[in-house]
């Protein structure tokens, strides 16, 4: 899942190559950041280009509504792609299991992603690693029999966000690492500051094993707008880029 | 063949097998002895414990109208668990004993050995790096010799 978070990110420069086009879900992507890193923007991002690409729905779940659209995704903001998104609040983990246990009985085009935002509000009731596993799992397997019923190469991607807490805290270790065991991919946002006066976060993408890593500089100006940038160290190196691009793709 | 450039690993061994196994069970409804020999020698003793589950016909493959799966499995206690088809997930303690927990990274001394409840998980343990998919061959193998 991987690629569309590429895309995503490759939106702000030109370094978007024909060939990632090719609507491939890659392996399960874990994305995680402190609070206000932007998780839920890149979340919503992702949602509408995969909604863009002329395939199934894609599938929300969060337990929180979104207060507020986020700016600056700009043309991509249209109607109909906003309409492919189909919202769902599970206001608590029985109620999400729930939901993803009975997803087969829904109706309708399977979706193309599955996105939850907001792990962390749902782990929050006292869960046993066993049962974090199994929401884990039963994401995985959601997203799974959706691929199924899309057909082959038109898998259902899945990225999941977990907050993270300060740097340093050791119980968050062993529930990333937890999750690691079902997400190969994962995506980092971290506060960086190269330029004062400034808030950037630093994007590490890791596709799991299916190509380098990539990294981005993630600007949110005072109105909100995200801007995405190559991290300085890569921008002057369009192979490595290139490299990136195309290593997802078989 | 792209197996053979990246040099061969346990799970592409296992992956070979199974399917291996799955075209014999397809013929002539039985799986060779060599076959099971080999999964003795990849598993070691779980490979007994868990042909043991299939002969008990303790594995049952849940299928919904619209194709989604999932084995459930009745342990030696009477206690029924749950495995995902796509997925390494269990319900059961051991794999939170045997899988999760050792994946914590804490140096704990290694379990010993449970009762033929829990065994069958430890499978699970053992082939944590393994595709999704080999499971399922694995299980549908096996279910397949019932008949």
């Amino acid at each position: 899942m991987a690629e569309t978070l590429r895309r995503v990110l490759n939106l702000g420069t030109s370094a978007r190559s024909g060939d990632e086009d090719t609507a491939e879900a890659g392996p399960p992507l874990l994305l995680l950041g402190g609070p206000g890193s932007g998780k839920t923007a890149l979340l919503f991002a992702a949602a509408l280009e995969a909604a863009g690409e002329g395939r199934g729905p894609v599938l929300f779940l969060t337990r929180r509504p979104l207060q507020s659209l986020p700016p600056g995704t700009g043309a991509a903001l249209d109607p109909l792609r906003l309409q492919k998104i189909r919202f769902q609040y599970p206001p608590s983990i029985q109620e999400l299991l729930q939901f993803l246990c009975s997803a087969h009985e829904a109706r309708g085009p399977a979706p193309s992603l599955l996105l939850l935002d907001g792990l962390e509000e749902y782990l929050v009731e006292d869960l046993g690693p066993q049962d974090t596993a199994y929401l884990a799992a039963l994401l995985l397997d959601t997203a799974a029999h959706y691929s199924h019923q899309t057909g082959p190469g038109q898998g259902c991607g899945l990225i999941v966000a977990l907050q993270t807490q300060e740097e340093g805290v050791s119980g968050d270790g062993l529930l990333v690492s937890l999750l690691q065991r079902y997400f190969p991919a994962q995506c980092w946002l971290q506060a960086e500051t190269p330029d004062p006066g400034q808030h950037c976060l630093r994007a590490c993408l890791d596709p799991g094993g299916l190509g380098p890593r990539a990294e981005w500089c993630v600007v949110f100006r005072p109105n909100g707008e995200m801007q995405v940038t190559p991290w300085p160290a890569q921008a002057g190196d369009p192979s490595l880029d290139k490299g990136s691009s195309s290593g997802g793709q078989p | 063949m792209a197996v053979a450039s990246e040099g061969l690993t346990l799970p592409a061994v296992v992956e070979e097998l199974l399917s291996e196994m799955a075209a014999a069970v397809q013929e002539n409804a039985r799986i060779p002895d060599e076959h099971l020999s080999s999964l003795k020698f990849i598993f070691g003793p779980s490979a007994i414990q868990a042909l043991d589950l299939v002969d008990r016909q303790s594995i049952t493959l849940i299928t919904s109208p619209s194709g989604r799966r999932a084995y459930q499995v009745l342990g030696s206690s009477g206690k029924m668990y749950t495995c995902l088809a796509s997925c390494h997930y269990c319900s059961c303690p051991a794999f939170a004993f045997s899988v999760l927990r050792k994946s914590d990274g804490l140096l704990e001394p290694r379990a010993p050995s449970r009762s033929k409840t829990e065994s069958h998980n430890s499978l699970f343990q053992r082939r944590k790096h393994y595709p999704p998919k080999s499971r399922e061959l694995f299980l549908q193998a096996s279910l397949g010799s019932l008949s």
